[in-house]
């Protein structure tokens, strides 16, 4: 003899069997299309910044060493020692910039 | 001078129209918006059949839907066809469905939304049966909204679109005995609710 099922069971079962916002109601094929396409329009990639936003956290994290190991390395090799300092490091970068400081 | 060019005929979509719905695929995926259209006509019904689980009331499930095509159209050319492509669709689906609940929990909690297109159909005179389901779905509805959206998503998927264990992990990208353990939970928490509100026959 099976047990009764509990009654959130029965309630899932007659769940299962309704459809919500039913088809009989779903907007035409043409309105749909319409709406999508201006939704694909809307949201065309745009630029670079849509490019840098669509980068994954992981990636960027990835990318955080090689930043700081290239900005190290351009630091050694103009001046083969590292900046003493904040005002140090202000100073060498300036001289880089083609500006009369 | 005329304004119009008189001399541009109709194209004939008919002549470029692939035959299968891989080909339809490859082209959409190289960014060609009228194959893409045509595979979402397509694809539209299982997506709003899903999408209307967890959506509130039309126009949140038709904002659901629409952002779902988005995702899918941006993510086509990362498909790379080791899986069929309505696998890929659903994955998609799926979890863009829990990126919507994650987003509309907090408002969910302070809001109550009224769909007038579902009372409509209660008005619908001699369908008993009808309204006994639509009643039973309201009911799981309340005890849904009362799930974390993780807990959520594998009730819907397991108990509400009576998908197995190996396709929710699929579709999820969780282990087998991850859902299983979260169903077990889940369904835990819905009975316990259940009695909280006082819904024993």
């Amino acid at each position: 003899m099976t047990p009764d099922p509990h009654p959130l069971d029965r309630l899932l079962a007659e769940a299962r069997l309704h459809r919500p916002f039913s088809e009989t109601v779903e907007p035409s094929a043409f309105g749909f299309e319409t709406r999508l396409r201006a939704a694909l329009a809307a949201n065309a990639p745009g630029g670079f910044a849509d490019c840098l936003a669509s980068l994954s956290w992981r990636f960027s994290a990835a990318c955080l060493p090689l930043a700081l190991a290239a900005a190290l390395f351009l630091a050694m090799s103009h001046r083969h020692s590292l900046p003493d300092g904040v005002g140090g490091l202000v100073t060498q970068w300036a001289g880089l910039l083609p500006l009369g400081i | 001078m005329f304004f119009f060019d008189t001399t541009r005929t109709t194209p004939t979509v008919e002549r470029e129209m692939p035959e299968s719905e891989s080909e339809w695929v490859a082209r959409a995926a190289k960014g060609d918006e009228e194959a893409f259209v045509r595979l979402a006509a397509a694809w539209r019904p299982r997506i709003w059949a899903t999408a209307s689980r967890f959506a509130r009331s039309r126009p949140e499930l038709e904002d659901l839907v629409q952002d779902l095509f988005v995702k899918l159209w941006r993510g086509l050319p990362g498909y790379r066809g080791n899986a069929p492509v309505e696998h890929w669709m659903m994955k998609v689906t799926v979890r863009g469905c829990y990126d919507f609940l994650r987003a509309q929990r907090r408002r969910r909690e302070s809001e109550t939304l009224f769909d007038p297109t579902e009372r409509r159909e209660e008005r619908d005179p001699g369908d008993e049966r009808a309204r006994t389901r639509r009643e039973a779905w309201e009911t799981v509805r309340l005890l849904l909204e009362r799930l974390d959206p993780k807990d959520r998503l594998v009730i819907t998927l397991l108990d509400l679109e009576e998908r197995g264990v190996r396709e929710t992990a699929a579709l999820t990208g969780w282990s087998e005995a991850n859902v299983k353990v979260r169903v077990h939970r889940a369904r835990k928490k819905m009975r316990d609710h259940f009695h909280e509100l006082g819904l024993d026959p």
